[in-house]
């Protein structure tokens, strides 16, 4: 056992010889286990550099595949994984695997619902948010501050970003700062207004950064909310409080948990279309957003409904915020676009 | 003459009239308050006062906005 101590040492000397990890803390990063939810841009900046820096187990859960527009930003996956449409999590654990053989690397291909979620939290010390949307945010920070996992916000859109450092029972919450989810649609997107590679790089490097210092007992980072711009380099740093009227985190009701989440996606039987149910009621500006999706499909807006194609698949959304996607029954197809376009 | 008084912006100074509610400020710099947080002098405000809640001389506002990409 000496001898693999000492091979260990080595590969880790450059962060080991860092006052604040040493061979002691080197060893407490090996005994933590961190689920890495979500693997696109910043999932897979995350997941590398902590596969890199020696954690104990990397548990990635991603529910899409590879495609040519990841390549762009996410360098875990290359153009053959893209080819034949590779699921991310799959991708993500074999190129891992080859980058460091001492740590446990899960890929688990799901889309996490309420419905699932404690699953892929069993045995985790610490959650990273990789996901797109609002509403896994949501479901997710229920989860941790029910379970009382520390977890890390983060997201990316254009060239800006932000991070914050959950941490249960110590600092504020996702809903402390946004106590309800932002309405479907009313979020830019990074497939509606596009991202640069940077931004969710840095995001992800602090959002690593503040997964190091947790799985070393420090906390320092709980309630700082960073936000910041690539292209004009401006960059906040806001301690926030946690807000006693909080829903979530003050009064101890996981809202987002209770949703069935079976009701989020339906398949219409006999019609060959899939129905996503907003996550909540909703109303949405359906002339606002045919103007946005004008940016990156055929759009019609008939005062009623919105009709439009988008990658090549024929959806109508409703003012109620359904997305109805006809011409197949991949559920999973309808969800990515609900994210993509809705941002639920 | 004009009266103004000096609020911090995201760390940055600005002069707004005495009486300039949150969601005034918003309103002139074109900020849509669907989709973003404002803490004023470290407590966030709810989305229901920022109507209501009209800004100090040396407020500290802190305006952030959600990202859900990743």
């Amino acid at each position: 056992m000496g001898n693999v101590n000492e091979v260990l040492e080595g590969r880790y000397s450059r962060q080991i010889l860092l006052p604040r990890i040493g061979v002691e803390g080197q060893e407490r990063l090996g005994q933590t286990s961190v689920l890495v939810l979500g693997c696109g841009a910043l999932g897979s900046v995350m997941a590398e550099i902590l596969v890199l820096a020696g954690l104990g187990l990397v548990r990635i859960v991603d529910r899409d595949v590879v495609e040519p527009s990841n390549l762009q930003r996410q360098a875990l996956f290359d153009e053959e994984d893209a080819r034949l449409c590779m699921p991310k999590a799959e991708a993500a654990q074999r190129r891992l695997r080859l980058y460091n053989s001492h740590v446990r690397i899960e890929g688990i291909v799901a889309d996490m619902n309420p419905g699932n979620v404690a699953r892929f939290l069993d045995g985790i010390s610490l959650v990273l948010d990789g996901t797109d949307n609002v509403e896994t945010r949501y479901v997710l920070n229920d989860a941790c501050l029910r379970s009382g996992i520390p977890w890390v916000y983060g997201g990316s859109v254009g060239t800006a970003g932000i991070a914050m450092t959950v941490m249960p029972g110590l600092g504020p919450c996702l809903r402390c700062i946004f106590p309800d989810p932002p309405a479907p649609g009313s979020l830019p997107t990074c497939d509606t207004v596009g991202v640069l590679g940077t931004a969710p790089h840095l995001v992800a490097s602090l959002q690593a950064t503040e997964a190091i210092k947790l799985a070393l007992g420090d906390h320092s980072g709980a309630g700082r909310l960073i936000s910041f711009d690539v292209w004009t380099a401006t960059f906040t740093a806001i301690d926030v409080k946690r807000q006693e009227s909080c829903v979530a985190c003050g009064r101890g009701r996981y809202e987002f948990l209770d949703r069935d989440a079976l009701s989020w996606v339906t398949s219409l039987c006999g019609r060959n279309a899939v129905q996503i149910s907003p996550p909540r009621d909703s109303s949405l500006d359906l002339s606002a957003l045919a103007e946005t999706l004008a940016e990156v499909g055929q759009v019609a807006f008939n005062g009623l409904v919105l009709t439009a194609t988008l990658e090549g698949h024929d959806v109508v959304i409703f003012p109620d915020g359904r997305l109805l996607v006809r011409g197949t029954t991949d559920k999973t197809l309808a969800r990515q676009l609900a994210a993509r376009y809705l941002g639920y | 003459m004009v009266q103004t008084m000096k609020i911090l912006i995201n760390s940055k100074e600005k002069s707004v009239p005495p009486n300039t509610t949150v969601a005034a400020l918003l309103s002139q710099m074109e900020i849509n308050a669907r989709y973003i947080a404002v803490e004023l002098n470290g407590i966030i405000v709810d989305g229901q006062e920022l109507a209501r809640t009209v800004l100090q001389p040396g407020d500290k506002v802190e305006i952030v906005r959600f990202l859900g990409g990743g």
